[in-house]
């Protein structure tokens, strides 16, 4: 089943943050990551990827640095910053209130939830 | 759109999406790097077109480079905006104070006037500085039919004040730019780019020459010119630096001579530009005021108040008064 696009590029910062929270990494391998972590449901492009890498290193929730990756070639790796990992809390539990609430809608009604 | 099955033809439209150049040799390296990954991994898994599928991967490089135009901006250079708003407010204030004392002849500059255009000044120094063009080029075609429209319907409502429709005029000052941004929409179109660039700066040349207001065609024409010329530099149109830029070197060459030949056949235009250089010529008509500024400037002094007779008219020009009034030092 193909996921809507407008459902995933919300959450996109959230889960590229949550994938640096267990380490850095460089673009390629976040793709390949997000693929992994989600059974090949995310497809993240790179067209979407870079951009926003880059927006979150202009807002301060990641920082970048070059390192030789063990194919021998330098990468750019990203990594998570104090302030990222205090955004990316705060996402997280927005999401949950979000989700917990979309979930609540479509199986009828708050009072219904955990009927 | 454009097929791009290289990775370096892909580098190549992203590149070119990025205004800021210092921010392309990074954006660019990590993307090589991102797209070398991908194609040894499709290479692995025995597809032969591994380079292309790659390419393709990464979506549309028009759309990329965009959006990382968008995050990759220089920071606001603050301190030559507030130098520059400095500068033309001590001019303002220059302006009002020497010429303060002069409100029995029509020279002393009106404070609430020029503050006002002061800061009209500023913020349009400021939307300027701060304003995506890109957004706008996206709209080029109807900003152009939009500003021609408004331009006709302006000129015949506009008072005339010295024979010119006065807003016209002022109408005729973002031209440039409405020109610029049609210039803008021609890239990539090959010849009819270039056909389309040329002939669009025919009507607002037109509108020019109708007001009529020389002043404003001349700053068209000549702003117009240099502006194709950098866009066939820089090979917009996508057909080669040189071919590019033969069509707006003849059209340029062309209207020269109807131009010369015009002022030549045109006695009028003779006598004006004999007189413009030799005022002399005709000293109680249309030399007259350059005759008194040249006497007035001959007898100003480096501090003071000059010595020449102040009985007689000397016509507007402020630089000539400051001089002769508060001498050429101030």
């Amino acid at each position: 089943m193909e996921i809507d696009r407008s459902l995933v590029s919300g959450s996109m910062a959230l889960l590229v943050m949550k994938l640096l929270e267990d380490g850095d990494m460089y673009g390629y391998q976040m793709t390949e990551e997000l693929k992994r972590r989600s059974d090949d449901t995310f497809h993240l492009k790179a067209g979407s990827l870079y951009p926003l890498l880059h927006g979150l290193e202009e807002k301060g929730f990641v920082s970048a640095y070059e390192r030789e990756a063990t194919a021998g070639k330098p990468r750019r790796y990203y990594h998570l910053t104090q302030e990222g990992h205090r955004a990316l809390h705060e996402k997280e539990e927005a999401w949950n209130v979000y989700a917990r609430a979309v979930g609540q809608v479509l199986k009828g009604g708050a009072c219904c939830a955990g009927a | 759109m454009q097929e791009h099955k290289t990775i370096q033809s892909f580098l190549d439209v992203v590149a070119e999406q990025i205004r800021w150049k210092r921010a392309r040799p990074v954006v660019t390296a990590e993307l090589e790097r991102h797209l070398e990954d991908q194609r040894d991994a499709f290479a692995e898994e025995g597809l032969e077109n591994a380079e292309e599928l790659a390419v393709e991967e990464m979506g549309d490089p028009v759309s990329v480079g965009t959006e990382l135009d968008r995050v990759h901006r220089p920071k606001p250079q603050w301190g030559i905006i507030a130098l520059t708003i400095t500068l033309a407010l001590v001019g303002v204030l220059l302006r009002i104070f020497l010429t303060a004392g002069w409100k029995e002849e029509y020279m002393a500059v009106n404070p609430v006037k020029a503050l006002v255009a002061f800061c009209l000044g500023c913020v349009a120094l400021l939307v300027g500085y701060f304003l995506d063009y890109s957004r706008l080029s996206r709209h080029a075609g109807k900003i152009y039919i939009g500003t021609l429209a408004v331009s006709l319907v302006v000129e015949p409502l506009s008072p005339v004040v010295n024979g010119v429709p006065y807003y016209a005029r002022f109408i005729t000052l973002i031209f440039p730019v409405v020109y610029a941004l049609w210039l803008y929409s021609c890239r990539n179109k090959g010849w009819r780019g270039i056909a389309m660039a040329i002939l669009g700066g025919v009507p607002l040349a037109l509108y020019c020459y109708c007001v009529p207001y020389t002043l404003g065609l001349i700053t068209h024409l000549l702003s117009g010119f240099v502006l194709v010329l950098v866009a066939a530099w820089n090979d917009w149109f996508g057909v080669g630096r040189r071919k590019g830029m033969f069509p707006p070197l003849a059209c340029a060459g062309a209207m020269t001579g109807i131009f010369a030949y015009g002022i030549m056949a045109l006695n009028w235009s003779v006598r004006r530009l004999s007189v413009a250089f030799h005022p002399e010529i005709d000293p109680l008509g249309r030399g007259y005021y350059a005759l008194t500024i040249r006497e007035a400037l001959g007898h100003s002094q480096w501090m003071g108040e000059g010595t020449w007779d102040t009985r007689i008219s000397r016509g507007r020009a402020l630089l000539r008064e400051i001089a002769e009034k508060e001498g050429f030092l101030v």
